[in-house]
Parts: structure tokens; sequence; C-alpha cells
């Protein structure tokens, strides 16, 4: 399985740390990763981690979309990747996941609900086991099935 | 009623794509909030509907035009180094602005292979700026 992850955030910081250990553990797993994020230190981090490819720093999420390869799964990281995933799942089939906090989850907002109802399933921030992580991203590969109507 | 609803927002959204853009295929599924359209002209524009009336743009790409260069791009986002260099090599020789961008994103490439012919596409691209082709022509003086 190739997963592919987007994170945009402009810092690296807490949230930045819970990212790289989420992909060295996904690595440790067999998981192949391909990465395209925002912050140049971030991506340096990422790049040492041997087995792992990074894609170019970009800044906003259609340079995210033009640049992710066709992996199996995207994982969404941040708010600022969300509408790349609903470019990928429309246009190339792609589907994806989302890290969502409770007030993603309970928002009514017209952009969050299209992302969050076109998502392949949600991940809770707070989940650490990268055993959750690679089931989810299975479910997600493994369910897309998308009609398109055409007029 | 709420499928009334649906129904009725649904209409009203691609009627509005369908006066933004003329022939549209749109893409509509699990909820109406949000609809992809494309135009003739390969410009797709993903809008968020808010309410029945009002749609938002929250993104626009515009594909390549040409085929042999809609072929490359599907070949430059493939997983596998040897379809890359390939998508690369259908580009050679030409001088277009969209080839130009689809060398100088694979100038970074995880794979050597892909970077090098990137670097040789640039290096004879006349649309690259003259800095960056003489950096990689320099490279291969090296």
């Amino acid at each position: 399985m190739h997963v592919g992850h987007i994170n945009l955030a402009e810092a690296f910081n807490g949230v930045g740390e819970h990212f790289v250990r989420l992909i060295e553990e996904l690595k440790l797993h067999g998981v192949e990763q391909h990465v395209v994020v925002r912050n140049t230190e971030l991506a340096k981090r990422l790049e040492i981690i041997d087995g792992v490819t990074v894609g170019p720093c970009v800044r906003s999420a259609v340079t995210a979309y033009c640049l992710m390869p066709n992996v199996d799964v995207v994982h969404l990281h941040d708010r600022s990747s969300w509408n790349a995933g609903l470019l990928l799942v429309l246009t190339r089939s792609i589907p994806f996941v989302m890290t969502a906090d409770k007030a993603i989850a309970l928002s009514n907002s017209p952009l969050v609900s299209a992302v969050r109802n076109r998502a392949a399933s949600l991940v809770d921030p707070e989940i650490a086991e990268v055993s959750t992580h690679i089931q989810i991203y299975r479910q997600a590969a493994d369910q897309l099935s998308m009609p398109t109507l055409m007029l | 009623m709420n499928r009334l609803v649906a129904c009725l927002q649904r209409g009203a959204g691609v009627g509005l794509a369908l006066l933004l853009f003329g022939p549209v295929s749109a893409d509509s599924w699990r909820d109406n909030s949000f609809v992809l359209v494309t135009s003739d002209a390969g410009e797709q524009r993903l809008l968020v509907l808010e309410g029945s009336a009002t749609a938002v743009v929250i993104a626009k790409i515009q594909a390549p035009q040409n085929p042999d260069r809609q072929n490359a791009l599907r070949l430059l986002q493939s997983l596998v180094d040897a379809d890359r260099v390939r998508g690369l090599t259908l580009l050679a020789g030409e001088t277009d602005r969209d080839s130009l961008d689809m060398a100088i994103a694979s100038l970074v490439d995880a794979s050597p292979e892909v970077r090098e012919e990137a670097e040789q596409l640039v290096a004879e691209h006349p649309l690259a700026a003259p800095a960056l082709r003489n950096l990689f022509a320099d490279d291969e003086d090296d």
C-alpha cells in the first residue's frame, strides 16, 4: 500500500513532531509513503527517513494536488489541505482520509461538510496507534466506488 | 420533504454551473454541497454551494489542452520511476509553457534518473530563464 500525506501547516511544532513520528512508525510497518508539506524544516526532517519520498515544498492545496502521485490513499493532516482532497477524489479517484477533531465532525459549514462527507474516513487526532491508521488507510483504499453524473 | 429540498438545491447548483460554463461535466454524490465543473477549454472549478442560490469557487485547475501533454502528465504522476522518465521523454523538444512547468516540477523528484531527464529538458527549453538553463548546462560541462 502506498500512502500520500499532505500537511500544509506553516509551523513545525508539536503537531509536526507527532506527524513525523507517524511517518516513521508507518515506515517501520512497511507502508510506502509520499509526503507533500509546506514547512521546509519539516520537509528536511522527513527526507532523512529512509524510503519515504518527499515532494517539493508547496504553499497551496492545488499545488499539493498537482504534485501528489497516484497513491492508494491520501491522508490530509490540516485544514489547508482539504481542497486537495476534494480535487484528488473528484478528478483522479484517489480516496482521502482526514484528521478531524470533534469541532470538524460536528460543523455545519458547507465547505467542512463537503470535505467531511467526501472523506473515506475521519482520523481522530488522539489516535496514536499506527495499526489503527493502517487499518483506516486499507479500508479507505478498498471502499472507493464513485458514481459520476455526466450532464 | 428533505429529499425535495435536496433535489431543488442540486438543481440550482447544476444550473449555476451550466450558466457559468456552458457544457460541463458535474459530479455529485453523497451530498449536494459542492460540484466540480469542467469547461470545454479544460478548466475545472470546484464550487461549494452555500444555500441554494450562491456558490463559492474554492479551487481552479487548468489541465493541459494538448493530449500529448495530458499523457505526459499522467505518466509523471505515476509511482514508477521509469514511467516518470518516459513522461519527461515525451516532452523532449517541446517548447510550450506546460512542458517547462512539468520539467521544473520534476527537478526535485526522488529518482535521480527523473531529475537528470528534467535537468536536460530545462537546459534545452527556450522559455526557461537563462540563469536556470545555464545552471544545468554548467552541470553537464562539469
